[in-house]
């Protein structure tokens, strides 16, 4: 018996890194069907073609009405949602550096919009019909830990990812009456091509491995595993918890 | 499933002869493991363990260094290393603040927050001279963080642990050593049985709790070793709540 066994996923941000990511391992790990959700997707039905249980779905999840739509069809095809993996999330564009002083409002709000509001906008839709169809289910919200660990130059990213957090407590306190558990995980600096602008600058790179206490950046695999222990009954009396795991880079 | 995830690994569990740390070493011996028992109540442990071969039980006080000290110079001549320790042991106080006895107040911080570090101490060491890249995982609790009144020493100790666990990953994450700590809410356990066996108290105390349950020893228990394991290695320095929603705010 594998760790999900007969269970439906929604994962959005599947396109790319930790999302991708997570796919692949729930598939290898029993999943009934896993709806790839992420706002362009022709790579990603490439990658999945040959693999009957994945659908994959395009979605801007800044777009509410785009949101419930999406989620009703994840519905349609595999009946229900019992793991919602709310992973999509995007940093500051073009690995731009964003000052306190200086960042611009536009690209503010494209992070606000996107991180928080669209997260937000994932989380109410799928757990309103988890409620609605009495699926005891698990939610499982992608923070950083950019903000405990306080990176200068990241803009609106580390704030919306604070957020996350504190909407993961909300969530979990509000919905454990219905059975569904809500946690959190929070990485830190990733072999992802989000991180790739950090990594690639010098002086940025040495001083980010210096800061970390295990010398290296995360793998991939090394947050879907926090992930999908969230996810799992391994976890099952953990509720409104953020997991952080970044190599001791925010003590 | 059940994966194998300590096949061949050398685990020391202190406080092993109850509730969350007997739960810790049955699951690490059914998980492949070789594994020592630190308790002080003998006839507990012997009555746990004694069929298992699996399992080697020692007595040790982990409030005195250098029982601590010999206890673990023993599993290291038994079994050569020590990969993973479950730092586990600790006592509780029900006593509040006014009327907290002095007795009270060192015997807890002796066990829950001495003991940690006496065997948190000699066993990096082992590991740094033997070159082990081993897990450390330091029992904490939710009153480390949630103000709970009538048991003064207890949260004290346990925040103490907190901060213990995160100088340890800081200073032996160069190598390669993982600490971590778990801390558990209200679990069905001996040192709970105050409150669950109290009908009052109790239907007061589920009131406040989001999952209107109290936690089960395989839960906490799966958290301990999901730290212990692979599946954490980038996690280091992080104390990981597993109480139902008890201390959200």
């Amino acid at each position: 018996m594998a760790r999900f066994d007969n269970k439906v996923v929604l994962v959005t941000g599947a396109a790319n890194g930790i999302g991708r990511c997570m796919v692949e391992r729930f598939l290898s790990e029993g999943v009934e069907g896993v709806a790839a959700v992420d706002i362009e997707c022709r790579t990603l039905k490439d990658v999945f073609a040959d693999e009957r249980r994945v659908r994959t779905i395009p979605c801007d999840i800044t777009d509410y009405n785009a949101v419930h739509r999406m989620v009703d069809e994840v519905i349609e095809l595999f009946g229900r949602i019992d793991i919602l993996m709310n992973n999509a999330g995007i940093s500051m564009k073009d690995g731009e550096r964003y000052g306190m002083l200086t960042c611009p409002k536009e690209a503010w709000d494209s992070v606000v919009s996107t991180n928080l509001n669209g997260s937000f906008y994932v989380a109410q839709a799928v757990a309103q019909r988890m409620v609605k169809a009495n699926t005891k289910g698990v939610i499982v919200n992608t923070s950083s830990n950019t903000f405990r660990f306080i990176p200068k130059y990241l803009g609106a990213y580390p704030a919306t990812k604070a957020a996350i957090a504190v909407f993961t407590k909300q969530f979990a306190k509000e919905l454990a009456e219905y059975g569904i558990r809500v946690n959190a995980f929070g990485p830190g600096t990733t072999l992802t091509r989000m991180s790739e602008p950090t990594r690639s600058n010098p002086e940025m790179n040495e001083q980010f491995l210096r800061d970390i206490p295990m010398h290296r950046y995360g793998e991939v695999r090394e947050a879907v595993d926090v992930a999908l222990f969230l996810a799992s009954e391994q976890s099952s009396f953990m509720l409104g918890e953020t997991i952080f795991e970044d190599g001791g880079q925010s003590l | 499933m059940e994966k194998q995830r300590f096949v061949d690994k050398i685990a020391l569990v202190t406080g092993g002869a109850n509730g969350l740390g007997r739960g810790m070493v049955d699951q690490l011996v059914k998980e492949g493991a070789q594994v020592a028992v630190f308790d002080i109540e003998d006839d507990t442990m012997e009555e746990a363990f004694a069929h298992n071969d699996r399992v080697c039980c020692l007595h040790c006080d982990v409030r005195d260094y250098d029982q601590v000290q010999k206890g673990v110079r023993d599993v290291i001549e038994r079994y050569g290393r020590i990969d993973v320790l479950m730092n586990n042991a600790g006592i509780i106080h029900r006593q509040g603040f006014l009327e907290c006895s002095k007795e009270g107040w060192l015997d807890v911080m002796d066990t829950n927050l001495n003991g940690v570090f006496y065997v948190g101490q000699a066993v990096a060491r082992t590991m740094v001279d033997l070159g082990v890249e081993g897990h450390i995982v330091n029992t904490c609790s939710n009153t480390s963080r949630k103000t709970v009144a009538g048991v003064t020493p207890y949260g004290p100790s346990k925040a103490g642990v907190k901060m213990l666990t995160q100088i340890m990953a800081l200073e032996l994450a160069k190598y390669g050593i993982h600490v971590n700590a778990v801390a558990p809410g209200t679990s069905r356990t001996r040192i709970a049985a105050g409150t669950i066996n109290d009908p009052e108290r109790s239907a007061a105390f589920l009131a406040k709790m989001p999952f209107g349950r109290y936690g089960e020893v395989r839960e906490m228990v799966s958290v301990a070793l999901f730290l212990a394991s692979e599946d954490a290695s980038f996690i280091t320095g992080e104390t990981i709540y597993e109480e139902g929603g008890f201390s959200l705010p």
